[in-house]
């Protein structure tokens, strides 16, 4: 009898065949796998040096640290605690951090005198974070009663640029104000001593040195027309070098922005427990209602960063042509991470 | 599970996917025109938003400045239509459909513009309390305000641009998902098809073959083999079928083998019996005929002739009697003895035959034809005697007959060669065939043709040894033919 099933040469090419193509799906599914597999290897994580001044108005960093997003994004961060932006942007401009967190001023001012900045994203915005704090007992208790005055404010920030409005709007001239400067550290002991008879302050601060010296004894002035933007910076070249770093940072403070708006509560605890050792816990949930995390890249920014060149160089600090801010933001890394939040990308308009 | 349903499976599954990764093409197509068209329609009306905005904005400059310088109610009503066109614009925008990063642009705006407009009112109002210091301070605060309006309408304007860009891009991405979509559901279909073959290869035709195998080697007699399929399908099914049925053959065929073993013995035993009977009647059987040639020697010359003729029939009758034993023994030692084939020349063998049976017919009175006789296996002493046997017979049965006629030879029938021998001599009837090769058998009166009647017994039994078959066609006086075969023996 013959073989009813015979091992044909045309079969074993057949089998042979689907063998391959079955070998080849496989081998391509698995590549495809891999291909689209995005997650970073914890084996490469890239370091990254954030030098951030302690404020609540930071709190996307903290944030995004305390939740892992950086661990997770592929980054090992190291971060560089200091009082103000002004002082994180100059260790970034010594090569001692990759990124600063920092208000508009610091940073108009650093680009103002040649260094090669680049802004990859906003991180808040609030129009009550800065308010001047004036002593009733020094009979102050509107912007008309600054005449004549000592205001503190600490110089080469924001602050300035906030009591400028202030003074400009309420028509009160510049040279009728005597400035004093206070350092952050001193602003309890500049008003508990009366060294001054105003201080611009900010944030966890404000709150502060009214729980302190108590609301009815200091008179709050703000000016409506300053908003307050603070935002991360690098020296740019060194953040070209960086794509995929800045990328992967910005993932994770765009993850930390969402969570902080799905997660209000949690989120302020964790900035409260960041800055335990600095700021009282009622200062900082004071101060936490008045900030508007956002990470953005916008015309209203670079108009308020003109704005700002505008006033110093009118003010005489810098005589230079006012810089045109595009050149030193760096909207690629945003864009990419959050289109749509970068609407500075295009020059058209 | 069920075969059928084994197979349908795979196939059904290639087919799902197939049918969903289309579904999935045509519908990712439709959504991306959906979102094109969504696109399309809300870059149009942010196009058509900051363009309102823009020209009520400029309105509003316009007639703010004619204001400041003649002070009419008109340009105030011309504000305020402006602002109202403002408000219609952007409420009309938002009652669409829209993302929330264009919302949030839009609340910036609004924020903005609404710092603007508290400006301006301050503006008139002092402007109507006649302080100009405080109008010029409200001024720049207002050349402020108004390039941040700028620039949220710039905002408002790029992220139309942007987000077409993106929609743009993302139709790009979804069109090249889509293709490797449809590429690797291919392959992946293949690989299921492929993997089906296989399951399909392994269940059906490995397990056929198996199947197949097993069946032919409990058809070639091996009914010890068992196909052992453990599944549970059909062919499972019919496999534990072959192997009920080998293991009922198996049971059937050892009770035969035992009832032949048995028979064999019983037949052995007869044969010994019958030898054994055969061969201790000679002895006394000559004794009687030796003692009654004696008697007749002995018988004096005046004794009756009755008694001598007496004698001489017992002597006669001894005689037959021994022929009777001596075919009988013949006829038995058939059996015990194992046959030995060859290739025989059936022609010299018959010549050989008709010579040695020169002796005992005259065979110058008969005419004997030998047509040509094909040749044969077989075992040349047996297939010797059954030739000897029936020529002798043809020889006998037409002794008798004038013009005796005997034809030898041999035709194909049927694929099979048929060797004969006819007579034209006292022939039989038919109706008696059946007791024609039975042992002391006899057709014919024993004075009219002498012999024992065993002669056709042992031609019968040697055919059958040789596993073929013999029979004859006949009628009284006119001849008999004797036809036999010879099956395949193998030496």
């Amino acid at each position: 009898m013959s073989n009813p099933i015979p091992d044909s040469r045309y079969q074993r090419m057949l089998r042979r065949g689907l063998l391959g193509i079955a070998v080849a799906s496989g081998a391509a599914l698995l590549a495809l796998g891999w291909a689209h597999y995005s997650g970073p290897s914890p084996r490469h994580q890239e370091k990254l040096v954030i030098a951030h001044a302690s404020q609540p108005a930071f709190a996307l960093i903290y944030i995004a640290s305390a939740k892992g997003y950086f661990r997770e994004a592929g980054l090992d961060v190291a971060l560089q605690p200091h009082a103000l932006g002004r002082d994180a942007l100059t260790s970034v401009v010594e090569g001692k951090a990759d990124l600063a967190t920092a208000h508009e001023t610091p940073v108009v001012k650093r680009i103002y005198e040649g260094n090669a900045l680049g802004i990859i994203s906003t991180l808040h915005t609030s129009a009550h974070n800065q308010a001047l704090l004036a002593r009733r007992d020094s009979g102050i208790s509107t912007a008309a009663d600054l005449k004549g005055k000592r205001i503190g404010v600490t110089p080469g920030t924001s602050m300035e640029f906030m009591l400028h409005l202030l003074l400009t709007t309420e028509g009160v001239p510049a040279s009728s104000v005597t400035k004093v400067s206070v350092e952050p550290a001193d602003y309890e002991s500049a008003i508990d001593q009366k060294r001054v008879d105003a201080l611009v302050v900010f944030g966890p601060y404000l709150h502060a040195l009214q729980e302190k010296f108590g609301r009815d004894q200091l008179a709050v002035l703000r000016s409506d027309l300053y908003i307050e933007t603070s935002m991360l910076a690098g020296m740019r070249d060194k953040l070209l070098a960086k794509p995929l770093a800045m990328q992967r940072f910005l993932k994770a403070i765009v993850r930390a922005q969402e969570f902080t708006q799905s997660n209000p509560g949690e989120s302020l605890e964790i900035v409260i427990k960041q800055l335990a050792e600095r700021y009282p816990e009622v200062a900082v949930r004071n101060s936490w209602s008045d900030l508007k995390f956002v990470v953005e890249l916008d015309n209203l920014m670079l108009t308020l960063l003109t704005q700002q060149a505008r006033w110093l160089r009118d003010t005489g600090v810098f005589s230079t042509t006012v810089p045109d801010f595009r050149d030193f933001i760096v909207a690629e890394f945003l864009h990419d991470v959050k289109p749509g939040a970068a609407t500075l990308h295009t020059r058209n308009d | 599970m069920r075969l059928s349903l084994k197979i349908l499976l795979p196939a059904l599954l290639s087919l799902l996917l197939l049918a969903g990764m289309s579904g999935f093409i045509v519908y990712s197509l439709q959504l991306q025109q959906r979102s094109l068209q969504d696109t399309g329609r809300q870059l149009l009306a942010s196009d058509q938003l900051v363009g309102e905005l823009r020209q009520q904005r400029t309105a509003i400059e316009t007639h703010l400045l004619l204001y400041l310088q003649n002070s009419k109610q008109s340009s105030l009503d011309a504000i305020a239509d402006a602002d109202r066109g403002i408000a219609g614009a952007v409420n009309a925008y938002l009652l669409r459909p829209t993302d929330s990063r264009t919302t949030s642009q839009l609340q910036a705006f609004l924020e903005s513009h609404d710092a603007i407009v508290r400006t301006r009112r301050e503006m008139i109002r002092s402007h109507t309390a006649k302080d100009a210091q405080r109008v010029r301070l409200l001024t720049d605060k207002w050349a402020i305000q108004r390039e941040r309006v700028d620039a949220n309408l710039r905002d408002l304007r790029a992220l139309g641009a942007i987000q077409t860009e993106a929609t743009l891009k993302d139709a790009a991405q979804a069109q090249d998902w889509m293709k490797q979509i449809a590429i690797y559901g291919i392959l992946l279909a293949i690989l299921l098809v492929a993997v089906a073959f296989a399951y399909v290869r392994h269940n059906v035709l490995s397990r056929l073959k198996t199947l197949t195998t097993g069946a032919r080697l409990i058809g070639d007699g091996n009914l010890a083999h068992r196909i052992g399929l453990a599944i549970t399908d059909e062919i499972g099914a019919l496999a534990a079928d072959f192997d009920d049925m080998a293991a009922h053959l198996q049971e059937t065929r050892g009770l035969i083998e035992k009832r032949l073993q048995e028979r064999d013995a019983a037949i052995q035993e007869l044969e010994a019996f019958c030898y054994t009977v055969s061969h201790d009647l000679r002895t006394p059987l000559r004794a009687v005929d030796g003692f009654a040639q004696l008697a007749v020697q002995a018988l004096e010359p005046d004794a009756r002739p009755e008694t001598k003729h007496y004698l001489e029939r017992v002597r006669e009758g001894a005689q037959r009697m021994g022929n009777l034993i001596d075919d009988l023994l013949a006829f038995s030692r058939l059996g015990r003895r194992a046959i030995s084939i060859q290739e025989i020349a059936s022609e010299p063998l018959v010549q050989e035959c008709l010579q040695s049976l020169r002796n005992e017919y005259d065979l110058l009175k008969t005419q004997i034809s030998i047509n040509p006789i094909a040749p044969c296996q077989g075992d040349h002493h047996l297939l010797k005697q059954v030739w000897i046997n029936l020529l002798s017979n043809a020889l006998k049965f037409t002794g008798k007959t004038a013009d005796a006629k005997i034809e030898i030879g041999s035709t194909q029938q049927h694929g099979e060669t048929v060797y004969s021998v006819r007579d034209n001599g006292a022939g039989f009837d038919m109706r008696y065939t059946d007791k024609l090769f039975g042992v002391f058998q006899r057709l014919h009166g024993i004075a009219e043709f002498p012999g024992t009647g065993v002669g056709l017994a042992i031609v019968q039994r040697i055919i059958k040894q040789h596993g073929g078959r013999i029979w004859a066609e006949a009628a009284p006086g006119q001849g008999a033919t004797f036809f036999f075969t010879l099956g395949s023996v193998q030496p």
